[in-house]
């Protein structure tokens, strides 16, 4: 994985010295708090509902067990032992002191960490495929791009105040595991006919209050000339992007306003005046970068037939059916750890299992971790010989949920529990959630099906992509929860449909059940997943069921 | 109209309630509740003075409960008085049914 050098690492010691001494600034009353809340945001330092909030970036979700052992120190020695891992591949501490937060941060820059890109009008925190560089389907691991775009965007002079923040993801397949297509600019790496490597890039993506799906800029833009085309799009988006109303603010609405015809003309124009003062790296710092993802040598693993440990224990056999993924070294697989046990709060891991898992990725794993967009942990590169050992430590530490892609393996963002812009509560809905199909034992038969939900419109629950949403709103003083379905963060992007009128809390998870049953009474076979079963069937069936009559009743 | 006076400490992020004695204390029950916008104001510009020991402070609506305790009206505000109900580590470590 990529190391820092002197010059980053300097780079982040006085970062942290000259927050050091602007939050000194602010407690010796130099600094009003409005002067100084744009500073702490660039800090990753939120105000939330009990406590100040802090964001600690975690560029496109890679990790290597140092660093996750300095996660679960933070977690003891300034927070309450606990870290919550979050939508965007990051990780927050919910109850930190103001007082400790520069030496949280110098702690975090002996492991090369930061909270940079995590908070206010900047280009964010680069998001990527959690299975980069293991995925069987991949064309390129996408995490050196990724980390170009790290270093272009950290600290460019024209991008730090734009109209709102900008976020990037990036896919090394055709198949979507970044939701790239619910981001301002959204890169899959593609073939051309010619065996060139490039990126279709999409523009204008989006969730929270007005969801939008990424549209194509360009099919093939030539991995070289990248950068240049990036450049353009923020570029325009700087200069004309809404700053008169926070609401119209992002990309999508300025390509709603110009229309993507008009949007394109005007970013290939810019595009084209760069072609004299060209920004693009030189392909020495290209394969600089590429080359500190190399991947680790696989040949070392041995042939190792996994039925065999299958038929000593039929639990890990049940853990390897959903939370195993073919690796494109036949001797590895890819380990999903869920984050989501039933009763416990999604995304949410102890100090104590942060250093579990930092140690299984050390001890069998080649050092290396992955935080998912699900919120899940993932071991990206595992031999097949080690997976009954690591699946026996997980199951000591309790991390050996077995659900992940099923019902209860739950997106879910703070919601009221913590989040000042949050509407309803989430956690307490995806608890009961998950409980109530563990308690019903239907989760197998159910198979895959994303639940996803949103403490408000701002959709950082991923609502809209959810094979069924929930967003979490206020009624009049009440909790009230809204229903959507057919959403789609893959590849085949999709924003789901809202069934009607909302939920109070206590009726939503009866609500939840019935959706369910009318999948499960009407599907043609268990091969037909929920999301293909409403594709065929549409959302009348589901809100006859929900508002009225029995599930049954209609097959 | 009843309201009371929170905000948060600037060092620690604790979320805070002013007294009639006007001292900040974590547990909301002891609150001073405010039944005029004068007096709400006044306690607003009390808190204006002491920028540097607060992160904010801002008023809230109650009401009062059968014991002539204050209790907020929002959801958001009853949390964040109580704690958050997945873990028992908020102000008071409490939550039940009632939601108070």
């Amino acid at each position: 994985m990529y190391s820092y050098n002197e010059f980053d690492k300097n780079f982040l010691h006085q970062r942290v010295n000259e927050f050091r001494s602007q939050v000194q600034r602010r407690i010796d009353g130099v600094l009003t708090e409005e002067e100084f809340l744009p500073l702490r945001l660039q800090n990753g330092l939120y105000m939330q509902v009990h406590s100040y909030m802090f964001r600690v970036a975690i560029p496109y979700g890679t990790l290597n067990s140092k660093m996750m052992r300095q996660l679960a120190l933070i977690s003891e020695k300034y927070d309450k032992g606990y870290g919550h891992f979050t939508t965007r591949q990051n990780i927050q501490y919910n109850w930190i002191k103001l007082s400790e937060v520069a030496d949280a941060l110098t702690d975090l820059a002996e492991v090369n960490m930061h909270a940079i890109q995590t908070s206010g009008n900047c280009i964010r925190n680069v998001t990527s495929d959690h299975f980069a560089g293991a995925a069987v389907d991949e064309i390129e691991d996408p995490r050196p791009t990724a980390e170009l775009l790290r270093q272009w965007s950290t600290g460019h002079p024209e991008y730090a105040f734009l109209p709102r923040k900008f976020k990037i993801a990036i896919s090394g397949s055709s198949h979507d595991r970044a939701a790239i297509a619910f981001h301002d600019i959204g890169l899959c790496t593609v073939r051309n006919d010619d065996g060139e490597i490039g990126y279709k890039i999409y523009i204008g993506g989006g969730l929270g209050r007005m969801p939008r799906i990424g549209r194509v800029l360009s099919e093939f833009i030539p991995k070289i000339q990248l950068l240049n085309y990036v450049d353009s799009i923020i570029h325009v988006y700087n200069r004309f992007g809404r700053r008169d109303n926070i609401h119209r603010a992002r990309i999508k609405i300025l390509v709603d306003e110009l229309g993507l015809n008009e949007a394109r003309r005007q970013i290939y124009e810019h595009c084209n005046s760069l072609k004299n003062e060209s920004r693009l790296p030189s392909t020495d710092i290209i394969k600089f970068i590429t080359d500190e993802f190399s991947p680790p040598d696989f040949s070392t693993a041995k042939e190792h037939d996994l039925e065999k440990d299958f038929i000593r224990s039929l639990s890990l056999k049940n853990w390897a059916e959903t939370n195993l993924t073919s690796h494109r070294d036949p001797n590895h697989v890819i380990v999903s750890v869920s984050l989501k046990k039933p009763g416990a709060t999604p995304g949410d891991a102890t100090a104590k299992q942060m250093r579990v898992l930092a140690d299984l990725a050390e001890q069998y794993a080649y050092d290396e971790l992955r935080v998912s967009h699900e919120q899940n942990i993932i071991l990206p590169h595992v031999p097949k010989q080690h997976v009954i050992k690591i699946y026996n430590k997980l199951n000591e530490a309790d991390l050996a949920t077995s659900n992940i892609g099923m019902v209860s393996d739950i997106i879910s963002c703070p919601g009221m529990d913590y989040c000042k812009l949050a509407t309803a509560r989430s956690i307490p809905i995806a608890k009961q959630i998950a409980t109530r199909f563990c308690e019903l034992k239907t989760e197998r038969d159910i198979g895959p099906l994303k639940i996803k939900i949103s403490g408000c419109i701002n959709a950082c629950g991923h609502h809209h992509v959810g094979h069924i949403g929930i967003l979490g709103l206020d009624r009049r003083g009440v909790e009230n929860y809204q229903i959507t379905l057919g959403g789609d963060g893959t590849e085949d992007a999709h924003i789901g449909e809202r069934t009607g009128r909302g939920f109070p809390a206590d009726k939503l998870i009866g609500a939840i059940e019935t959706i369910i049953n009318v999948y499960l009474n009407g599907r043609k076979n268990r091969n037909e997943t929920f999301l293909n079963f409403y594709r065929r069937v549409g959302l009348s069936p589901f809100k006859l069921a929900i508002y009225g009559l029995p599930a049954s009743s209609y097959f | 109209m009843r309201k009371i006076l929170t905000a948060n400490y600037l060092l620690s992020g604790k979320a805070i309630y002013l007294t009639s004695e006007k001292k900040w204390i974590e547990n909301l029950a002891n609150a001073a509740v405010f039944d005029s916008q004068e007096d709400a104001d006044n306690a607003l510009t009390f808190a204006e003075t002491q920028i540097n020991k607060l992160q904010s402070a801002y008023l809230i609506d109650v009401v009062l409960t059968s014991d002539g305790t204050p209790k907020p009206k929002s959801n958001q505000e009853l949390i964040r008085a109580t704690g958050p109900t997945n873990y028992f580590h908020g102000n008071d470590c409490y939550w039940n049914e009632d939601g108070a």
